[in-house]
């Protein structure tokens, strides 16, 4: 799965190039993030502003990244589209994520991560 | 099957010869495949007009079935499913069958969701996808037959009556 990251302040940014994080997708995208957050950077913020699709096998990599950074680096979602905001929400895991509602400052120029 | 009947066996919204369907399909199981079935499923319940809400509920609760059967049913190696879907006035009747091992009915009734306040490490990954399937659909019954699973839901065309986790505006 594609994510390219960015270094935005002290934080990781870590933009999802995809459109689906589901069962076939889950694995790569926890491969994925534990790449890209080989960079410095907390809180680390997940751009999920391409992603229209979510299903519980996504969801559970997102906890299994969340749990992978650990506790002195918190995982925040931006950007998020109605339908994965709807599986955060019916799922009550909106309650576990720190949730932004826009994207954090003013993206520069994408890099590959 | 006909509304309004109470017969137990009539509970299951399986396709009988004559009943007017819009999709019928045999897959194999594997999670490429649910993929690429789930993104035709989009399409064609798009293009009959559907409310963006109905056709992502129907999405998402798809793909949920679909992956329980291609992760425990067929843990052993994959095998066919069977998808039928029917429009009716006011819901879609879904019925999807496989010969995989039987399902563990404790799944249906469901387990609480975890707290909020939990330990982080303590948090699941998994086990949210019986509780969407649960949340996002009416009248889910299930039956072991013949070798044979057999799932069958509906899910309000209607948004308004789709439970929580509804989105704002129901479109028309």
């Amino acid at each position: 799965m594609q994510i390219e990251s960015e270094q935005s302040g002290g934080a990781l940014l870590l933009r999802v190039m995809e459109p689906r994080i589901d069962a076939a997708g889950a694995i790569g995208f926890k491969e994925a993030v534990r790449a890209a957050t080989a960079r410095p950077g907390s809180p680390v913020i997940l751009d999920l502003s391409r992603v229209e699709f979510l299903d519980s096998s996504g969801l559970g990599a997102l906890v299994a990244v969340l749990k992978l950074l650990g506790r002195e680096r918190p995982l925040e979602l931006a950007g998020l589209t109605a339908p994965v905001a709807r599986v955060l929400r019916l799922t009550r895991m909106d309650s576990i994520f720190t949730l932004h509602a826009n994207l954090p400052g003013t993206p520069a120029l994408p890099q590959t991560g | 099957m006909v509304e309004g009947t109470t017969h137990s066996a009539a509970h299951l919204h399986c396709p009988e010869s004559g009943e007017r369907r819009c999709l019928t399909l045999t897959l194999p199981g594997s999670d490429a495949e649910t993929r690429k079935v789930i993104r035709q499923l989009r399409q064609m319940l798009m293009a009959r007009n559907l409310a963006e809400d109905t056709v992502h509920t129907t999405e998402l609760v798809l793909a949920e079935v679909l992956n329980n059967i291609v992760e425990h049913a067929y843990a052993a190696g994959p095998g066919p499913i069977r998808l039928t879907v029917s429009q009716h006035p006011g819901w879609l009747d879904i019925c999807v069958q496989d010969q995989g091992q039987p399902l563990p009915e404790e799944l249906l009734q469901g387990s609480p969701l975890p707290e909020p306040e939990h330990h982080t490490q303590d948090l699941p990954e998994g086990g949210f996808g019986w509780h969407l399937i649960r949340s996002l659909t009416q009248d889910l019954h299930y039956r072991r037959t013949a070798g044979q699973n057999l799932l069958s839901f509906r899910i309000a065309l209607d948004s308004r009556r789709v439970a929580s986790g509804l989105e704002t505006k129901p479109r028309q």
